[in-house]
């Protein structure tokens, strides 16, 4: 698969320099590419045996690629993403982010390619998301997602925005190695990983959506039937590693935002089967913005939101926001630096668990943008969270673009 | 239309705070901002280049590149329609604001965040705050609809060499960082050629002129919009490029839906 993803990367790369020299006389041809190097250090020792001590380093390779026809009716993009991990293997990967062919009618437009899909409203976690693997080798938060191959058709009409996705081939999630902080109690094993569906990993997949807006009111309705992103992990006791299993999953979500002057009521929902397993997964929420605050320009934002998910342990992947409360804040500078701060934290009402992180950016000069972000995990007695209690960690990014 | 032509009409009168204002006085400034909006009617749709330049009171500047693209309004109680996507500098290349004017009520807005992929429906309650760091606020770019002030005629004088209508505008909607805005439009050709700003304590804020009108047409855009922040020193300059008045856009691409297809 990596192997694969090499391919695809490279081929894409020759493609797009072979359209940069042809097309370059095209209005509509942009190619933005990015270097990145970062720093992570942690706060404490490793907690299992084997794990790296010390800081880490990684350099970052990506950018975009996008073409548009002069009339307008074919649109291509490519964003190859690559990251080079200084001190682990298991994070040094590639993958096609983006990489599709569009083509445009009058009220409908179809698409061909490997792309990324936002479903949803809230801010914490979004429970009716499910196009894309996530990408859990980035961060430990799974905010960053793989490309999904996929065949996408999508019509506007009058009555809201339908589209249809068929996914001819599943992604399995890349987990990080035993030496890699910000680890499961154990490691994974990906070479054991097994398929509930018929073909595996060469099961297509089905997903719906609806959307539509009612003056202040954005509504989606979603459909997905396929293979469950995340893995059901079980531990076998006699290797002492986690085998995963990838299991058949159906799921409607509805997604529902409110906007009513400063406020912005959210809600997301889905009503989840995984194997044997069927429960309701639900996030509502609002967030309220206080607009240049004293005259000052800068706006600052707090965001309260409510986790739910009644699922059983055992029988289907797990998840720590079965009960919990996400509190945060955005503060945007608006100065010519884009300055921004984005700082939160999920706290478990049972276990008292608290995962935060707080993610800083400004621009320097014209062309780098500084990041510092910094996670961490206060697991108490969560059982899903205390493999991450060591590793508090901060990352300064320098993000340079061409 | 809202961004480029920006403060066309923007008009209105203090009615309360002037007692020598009379219905006269009214009547002609709306008259005049109304013979400003009609001389634009009719330009269907438009795309333009913009270059954004920030400059600081010591002189260092910033530049960002963005588009305007623009839908003419339809139906009553509704404004243009804009989508204005980013192009540098790099972090924030392909990120978009998507605007559905409203006269009375308040904007529709949504952005488009590329780093996820995400459509975000945003509050558009946000009047005084900076636009992208410069020195247009958000209401700037939206106060171009006839109706979202009250106007009152003041004088008619040579300003900059040109001889100029001059009103008084006062916001109608909520929220407005300005007590009062002086709108210049010449009497030629009726475009929008200066406005003075002042904040909600009656200290002069900013001036904006637009500069180097250009026809196309039926209808004229300023090619260059000069802002100058008075209390900072701080200026922004909005220099166009060639407007293009048939793009080939529809109705679609300035749907929620379009943003995530740019």
């Amino acid at each position: 698969m990596r192997r694969l993803i090499c391919l695809i990367t490279i081929g894409g790369a020759c493609l797009g320099a072979f359209l940069v020299a042809t097309a370059s006389a095209a209005q509509d041809l942009r190619f933005a590419p990015e270097i990145a190097i970062e720093a992570t250090a942690f706060s404490s020792e490793p907690q299992f045996a084997g794990q790296h001590d010390g800081p880490t380093g990684a350099m970052i390779l990506t950018g975009d690629l996008s073409w548009r026809s002069a009339g307008r009716s074919f649109q291509f993009v490519l964003e190859p993403y690559a990251r080079l991990d200084a001190q682990d293997d298991d994070r040094t990967y590639g993958d096609l982010r983006r990489g599709y062919v569009r083509y445009f009618a009058d009220r409908w437009d179809v698409t061909l390619g490997w792309d990324r899909v936002f479903w949803g409203v809230v801010e914490s976690v979004n429970v009716v998301d499910v196009i894309n693997q996530r990408d859990a080798l980035e961060n430990a938060d799974l905010d960053e997602k793989l490309g999904q191959p996929m065949l996408r058709f999508s019509t506007q009409t009058d009555l809201g925005v339908f589209d249809i996705y068929y996914m001819p081939r599943f992604r399995e999630r890349a987990f990080v190695g035993a030496e890699s902080r910000n680890r499961l109690p154990a490691p994974v094993d990906d070479s054991r990983a097994t398929f509930d569906r018929d073909g595996g990993s060469e099961a297509p997949d089905y997903a719906f959506r609806y959307a539509n807006r009612f003056g202040a009111v954005d509504l989606g309705l979603t459909y997905f039937h396929g293979t469950s992103r995340a893995p059901l992990l079980t531990l076998d006791g006699a290797t002492g590693v986690f085998v995963p299993r990838y299991q058949e999953q159906r799921q409607i979500g509805l997604d529902l935002q409110y906007t009513a002057d400063a406020w912005l009521w959210k809600l997301e929902l889905a009503d989840v089967e995984i194997g044997d397993d069927a429960f309701i997964a639900g996030v509502g929420g609002l967030e309220y913005t206080f607009f240049d605050v004293g005259g000052s320009g800068r706006d600052i934002g707090i965001i309260g939101e409510y986790l739910y998910d009644d699922r059983t342990v055992g029988l289907s992947p797990s998840t720590p926001f079965d009960d919990d409360v996400f509190l945060g804040t955005r503060i945007t500078w608006n100065d010519t630096q884009d300055t921004e701060l984005l700082a939160g934290a999920i706290i478990d009402r049972d276990t008292r668990a608290t995962q935060f992180s707080a993610e800083f950016q400004r621009r320097i000069g014209d062309s780098n943008l500084l990041e510092i972000e910094l996670r961490g995990v206060d697991a108490k007695t969560d059982p899903l969270l205390t493999a991450l209690e060591d590793d508090t960690s901060m990352t300064v990014r320098w993000r340079r673009f061409f | 239309m809202e961004f480029f032509k920006t403060l066309t009409l923007a008009t209105t009168i203090a009615v309360a705070s002037l007692a020598d204002i009379s219905y006269a006085d009214t009547a002609r400034g709306f008259a005049i901002a109304e013979r400003s909006d009609l001389s634009d009617r009719g330009f269907g749709q438009s795309s333009v280049d913009v270059t954004m330049t920030l400059t600081n009171r010591s002189g260092a500047s910033t530049t960002r590149a963005l588009r305007i693209d623009t839908l003419e309004k339809s139906g009553r109680g509704n404004g243009d329609r804009s989508l204005i996507q980013f192009f540098s500098p790099g972090d924030v290349d392909g990120t978009a604001l998507l605007s559905h004017a409203k006269i009375t009520a308040t904007d529709d807005q949504w952005l488009f965040l590329p780093g996820l992929s995400r459509v975000k429906r945003i509050s558009s309650a946000n009047k005084s705050g900076p636009f992208v760091g410069s020195e247009f606020s958000f209401e700037d770019l939206t106060i171009s609809e006839l109706g979202k002030f009250e106007y009152s005629y003041l004088e008619t004088r040579v300003v900059d060499g040109v001889e100029m209508d001059i009103l008084e505008c006062t916001p109608a909607y909520s929220r407005s960082g300005y007590s009062r805005v002086l709108c210049h439009f010449d009497t030629q050709v009726h475009q929008a050629r200066k406005f003075v700003f002042f904040d909600r304590g009656g200290q002069q804020l900013k001036t904006l002129t637009l500069e180097n009108y250009r026809q196309y047409g039926s209808v004229w855009r300023p090619q260059r919009q000069r802002m100058v922040n008075h209390l900072t020193g701080k200026t922004t300059v909005l220099d166009f490029g060639r407007f293009d008045f048939n793009p080939g856009l529809s109705g679609r691409d300035f749907e929620p839906s379009a943003l995530e297809r740019l």
